[in-house]
């Protein structure tokens, strides 16, 4: 098999995907929360990723082979090879919405109606092997785009327009940038889509391979010291900073604890819309929220244990609260083990 | 910048052992704060790689070309691909030793014998290279091998050697292997036998990155990790 050497550099491209995206599905197979929504996005986007890869290695490659159908082959390897790309930006779509609003009927109101247009590219991806007007595979064997063909791109940086869109929304309205986390994923697909455009090889899938490899890597550290469930800070994260906060002799702002026993998943949503800007929110289990915040003044103490035991009446949700301002004098990680015990009930056996 | 098909790949491939690298140093920060031998040595192992496809990178573009001061340029990133090799060679096997028996008596004798062949290594590329004994660059900007450039990477092979005996030892006394280790036995494999197999794009950084990603996941989903008390909590 005598390959021109561009094909062996997108070759060598996609092989390396291949073996990024195995590998992280073969790392990512075990995971404990297996039937959690972002889990299995997360592996709809490694499937889509691992076939975006073999359909660009088999277009090219098929298409400098001499055997009848050949080069149809390598057609329709090319169409799969677009439709791929569409569908991954679409599952990327859902996975960043996903990850801020962390809710399932969301995706379904808002996304299924922008499902439709991927169908409809399914249908003519699948008639232009046959009739090339999107896009053909011209006489020099290389990409040759037809006007068509814009109008692909176009809905693929629609659906990217709108990921963007949806961050910016998200961070204007939220504490910190919380965007920060799928820069990992989104900084080489950005880089390897200009290098496509810039330079005559397929070299998105690596980008996109990569991007997952990151976006993994950081969403399984924030496992360390976040709460999947409710997107909030552990356990181990408040003994880190109160062992931190001990060292360092660090002192000021207050610890508030509410406590919302059998009711507490629905204390969370609660707790989080009107922690202060600027509070961590720690998930201290048995439907315990500790907030960590800056606030000394106890008159703004009580007012967010008095707008947080309001809300929750509306939903006829006993909350009990307390709270402690972190003088110093005494170790942080003492005290807030005194205020967990004071307040708390009796846990249930 | 007119470069050619292999430099491209070289480009990307080095773009991309970049990218995950630099990615897992920055997701490694919080293992790092546990103070552990291991975890520190795996830090280096990045590092070293990600030097590695940095010299890689500057060969790609620099090799053949012709401006002034290229030929040095070509010839120190060169010598960089060569050093930087035979550091992952030596931190690979110090990494097994003490991943596995936590030996700090151990390691610690066992570190300063290793390092030996390595300060031999970077003596005899600063000696050798300004006189070609090792690589050479001609004037017209292209690399050969050096009439004695065996021996250097002859001792690098002997990390290797050693890198498949700590595991070895581990399983007969512990009785245990875990699978990720092999993965281990790739890297100094892949370098050495990489750049003699493939001539198109000879790119042992990212056969590293890949290996190392492998081995992070592999060690993400082993353990969880308290990090206030640096204690690792089994699933």
């Amino acid at each position: 098999m005598n390959f021109p050497q561009e094909v062996i550099t997108t070759l060598y491209t996609e092989g390396t995907a291949i073996a990024l995206i195995i590998g992280l599905m073969v790392y990512t197979a075990g995971l404990k929360k297996k039937n959690g929504v972002r889990e299995h996005i997360f592996i709809i986007l490694n499937a889509h990723a691992l076939l975006l890869a073999l359909s660009g290695a088999l277009s090219y490659t098929l298409r400098y082979q001499d055997f009848d159908g050949a080069l149809l082959l390598a057609k329709i390897a090319g169409n799969l090879h677009e439709l791929f790309i569409l569908a991954l930006i679409f599952y990327w779509m859902l996975f960043t919405d996903y990850l801020l609003y962390r809710s399932r009927d969301h995706l379904y109101r808002r996304y299924t109606p922008a499902f439709i247009p991927i169908l409809v590219c399914a249908g003519v991806l699948a008639v232009n092997s046959f009739t090339n007007f999107l896009f053909d595979i011209g006489e020099d064997l290389k990409f040759d785009p037809k006007p068509g063909y814009w109008v692909l791109v176009a809905l693929e940086y629609l659906y990217l327009i709108n990921t963007v869109v949806l961050l910016l929304r998200f961070y204007s309205k939220s504490n910190g940038p919380k965007f920060i986390r799928l820069l990992p994923f989104a900084t080489p697909f950005i880089v390897s889509s200009v290098m496509n455009r810039v330079t005559p090889y397929e070299v998105r899938s690596l980008g996109i391979a990569v991007g997952l490899v990151l976006l993994h890597f950081s969403l399984m550290n924030e496992r360390c010291y976040r709460d999947e469930e409710t997107g909030f800070y552990n356990i181990a994260f408040l003994k880190y900073i109160a062992g931190f906060a001990t060292e360092h002799d660090a002192s000021g702002g207050c610890a508030i604890i509410f406590d919302g026993a059998e009711r507490g998943d629905e204390l969370a949503g609660i707790v989080s819309d009107e922690a202060p800007d600027n509070s961590a929110v720690v998930n201290a289990g048995h439907g315990r929220y500790i907030v960590l915040s800056g606030a000394q003044s106890r008159t703004a103490i009580r007012l967010f244990i008095t707008a947080v035991k309001e809300a929750a009446e509306e939903e006829s949700i006993d909350v009990s609260a307390d709270y402690l301002v972190l003088n110093g004098g005494e170790s942080l990680e003492k005290s807030l083990n005194k205020l967990i015990n004071k307040t708390v009930r009796a846990v249930p056996q | 910048m007119e470069l050619s098909h292999r430099n491209y790949a070289s480009v990307f491939l080095n773009g991309a052992a970049i990218f995950i690298l630099a990615g897992m140093i920055v997701n490694t920060s919080i293992y790092r704060q546990r103070g552990r031998k291991d975890d520190k040595i795996f830090f280096f192992m990045l590092l070293g790689d990600i030097c590695l496809g940095l010299c890689d990178t500057v060969v790609a573009l620099v090799n053949g070309r012709d401006f002034a001061g290229a030929r040095l340029i070509n010839t120190v990133a060169y010598t960089g691909i060569y050093l930087f090799t035979a550091v992952l060679a030596y931190l690979v096997p110090l990494y097994l030793l003490y991943r596995y028996t936590r030996r700090e008596d151990m390691f610690k004798v066992v570190w300063r014998v290793l390092l030996v062949p390595l300060i031999c290594i970077f003596a005899m590329y600063l000696i050798g290279v300004p006189n070609g004994y090792f690589l050479s660059v001609d004037e017209q900007n292209t690399y050969h091998f050096g009439k004695y450039y065996v021996v250097p990477l002859g001792m690098t092979l002997v990390y290797t050697l050693v890198s498949f005996v700590i595991p070895l030892i581990v399983k007969i006394k512990f009785g245990r292997l875990r699978h990720m280790y092999i993965l281990l036995y790739l890297i100094p494999i892949s370098g050495a036998v990489l750049p003699f197999v493939f001539d198109v794009a000879a790119d042992a950084a990212i056969v590293f990155a890949v290996i190392f990603a492998y081995m992070h996941m592999s060690a993400m989903n082993e353990e969880f990790f308290d990090i206030s008390e640096g204690v690792e909590v089994k699933k």
